[in-house]
């Protein structure tokens, strides 16, 4: 570039040049130009051009911009934060409500699924029963209440509930002398004492459809053979096995077993020690597998109802997305005024 | 003025749209020839104006006072070399480079009231020649000629908005003018009135 613009004169007379055109030379150095001027016509050749050049671009049209060029507000605004927060929180709270109907369904789904196998199990549960019914002494009692759950399999849960009320009265014939077996065994004052009532009626409450079972299944436990209580999963098959295993375990894993009756056996069960128990019924293998699962239920404390995970998962869904759609409610409140 | 210029600048500073808008209006024609005159095509030079401005209302904070024109000029600079630079990396072959077709892209030229349509084509024709040359100028002293003799800035105002120093504005000066005149030359479009003129 130097080179190139320094071909006909030296970069010092092009800037001096350059500055006498403009007129920003000192005094001392304008005189001195001219005077060169006057003698070099090649100087004054280079000065006419540069000159000729400077005005050729001065002179150049002006041009118009094709366009205004003033800015759409849309365009630089600035981001506001606020509204991605809120956007983020509103978000939140919806995965979470959503996440909330979901549990909720499935806790349905399941509970549908848990009493239908339940339904199932007692009519398994019928079928030997039915026929161990006719070697126990108390067989008419015994085959009233299946029988009535028969009927009832057909029946909804509600139903399963109602029916459940309604053979209360039958079934405490045969209660009576189910309790009466380990009341036998153990004292009176102990089987009969007041939380175990309580904690009895507590179970009771909460496990609606196994109190029901629980009932049904005790009212039937003399006739029961070891064979079909070993195959059970829930609390009133346990309560089958345990009972005519109380003889030989100890006096905690009684009260257990009065812990899973409902109040109202317990409260029969104080007047049970006068009569007989039927324990000759039982096989002593039942015996063995009822020592084992009283010892279980001692290690796991079945005395108290564990909190429901899936409960607690649903209450804190449901704050989360309360507070999460109160907190983008706010923000966006805050910074719309 | 300069009291209405710093107030629309201290409101523009405050996010106001509207009063940069008025700024904007105050320098689009400059901002746009800068533009136009280092780019040589108008729809670039549009863009680079546009850009220009959305890049000075988002910085306009950072505005300390001075000369707001400078500021503002400086950064269509920058932009300008920014288009340029991306010419660079990606050089695609125009269409409207065509001598036969300078006035493709040009923007609109105001034609004086009193001359005949001949003169005023010759006159369309000279400007889209001379943009030609300015074009073949490296962009340092490209941008301190049109500061100065196109936009009529002085030497301080030129230092400013390029962010160099006074010697340096009149060293690219000088060499600017000299590489025009010689490209002007070459390119015969340096007639000999303007020499006989200049003689005067």
């Amino acid at each position: 570039m130097t080179t190139h613009a320094s071909s006909e004169q030296p970069d010092d007379d092009l800037s001096l040049l350059s500055a006498y055109i403009d007129g920003i030379t000192t005094d001392a150095e304008r005189v001195a130009l001219e005077e060169r001027l006057q003698r070099e016509p090649a100087l004054q050749q280079e000065l006419n051009e540069l000159r000729t050049t400077v005005r050729l671009l001065s002179d150049l049209p002006p041009v118009t911009p094709p366009r205004s060029f003033t800015i759409d507000p849309a365009t630089v605004q600035p981001k506001r934060w606020w509204l991605t927060t809120a956007s983020l929180l509103q978000l939140g709270s919806a995965l979470a409500a959503v996440m909330l109907a979901l549990t909720v369904t499935f806790e349905l789904v399941a509970q549908g699924q848990l009493s239908d196998g339940t339904l199932l199990d007692s009519q398994q549960m019928t079928m030997p029963q039915d026929s161990a019914a006719g070697s126990a002494p108390n067989a008419p009692v015994a085959e009233e209440a299946p029988a009535e759950e028969t009927m009832e399999e057909d029946a909804a849960i509600e139903s399963v509930e109602e029916g459940a009320a309604k053979e209360a009265p039958p079934m405490e014939e045969a209660v009576i002398e189910s309790i009466e077996e380990g009341a036998a065994d153990t004292t009176s004052e102990e089987a009969a004492s007041e939380p175990v009532v309580e904690e009895a009626a507590e179970d009771t409450a909460l496990n609606e459809e196994g109190a029901v079972d629980t009932e049904i299944q005790e009212s039937e436990a003399p006739p029961i053979a070891p064979g079909i209580t070993s195959s059970e999963q829930d609390d009133g098959a346990n309560t089958i096995i345990e009972m005519p295993a109380a003889e030989s375990a100890p006096d905690e894993a009684f009260i257990d077993e009065q812990q899973q009756q409902d109040a109202d056996d317990t409260v029969i069960a104080q007047e049970a020690p006068v009569e007989e128990p039927e324990r000759a019924a039982v096989p002593s293998n039942t015996d063995e597998i009822a020592e084992g699962e009283s010892a279980q239920r001692e290690q796991f404390g079945n005395t108290s109802v564990p909190p429901n995970p899936l409960r607690i998962v649903q209450i804190i869904l449901a704050v989360l997305a309360v507070v999460l759609g109160v907190a983008a409610w706010r923000v966006t409140r805050q910074q719309s005024r | 003025m300069v009291h209405e210029e710093q107030r629309l600048i201290t409101a523009a500073q405050r996010g106001n749209v509207d009063d940069f808008n008025a700024l904007v209006r105050m320098y689009e024609t400059r901002v746009y020839t800068l533009c136009y005159r280092m780019l040589g095509d108008g729809d670039s030079a549009a863009d680079a104006a546009q850009d220009a401005f959305i890049s000075a209302f988002r910085n306009i904070k950072r505005f300390r006072g001075g000369s707001f024109r400078s500021w503002i000029l400086r950064i269509a600079t920058n932009t300008c070399y920014d288009v340029l630079r991306a010419r660079k990396r990606r050089p695609t072959t125009s269409l409207d480079i065509d001598e036969d077709e300078e006035d493709v892209g040009s923007p609109l030229q105001i034609a004086d009231p009193g001359e005949s349509p001949d003169d005023t084509a010759m006159r369309h024709e000279l400007a889209s020649a001379i943009q030609g040359c300015l074009d073949k100028l490296p962009e340092e002293q490209r941008v301190v000629l049109v500061l100065s003799d196109i936009q009529g800035l002085a030497y301080e105002e030129i230092a400013e908005v390029t962010d160099t120093n006074l010697g340096t504005v009149k060293s690219r000066l000088s060499r600017a003018r000299s590489r025009l005149r010689i490209i002007l030359k070459g390119e015969e479009l340096l007639p000999a009135r303007y020499r006989h003129d200049s003689d005067r």
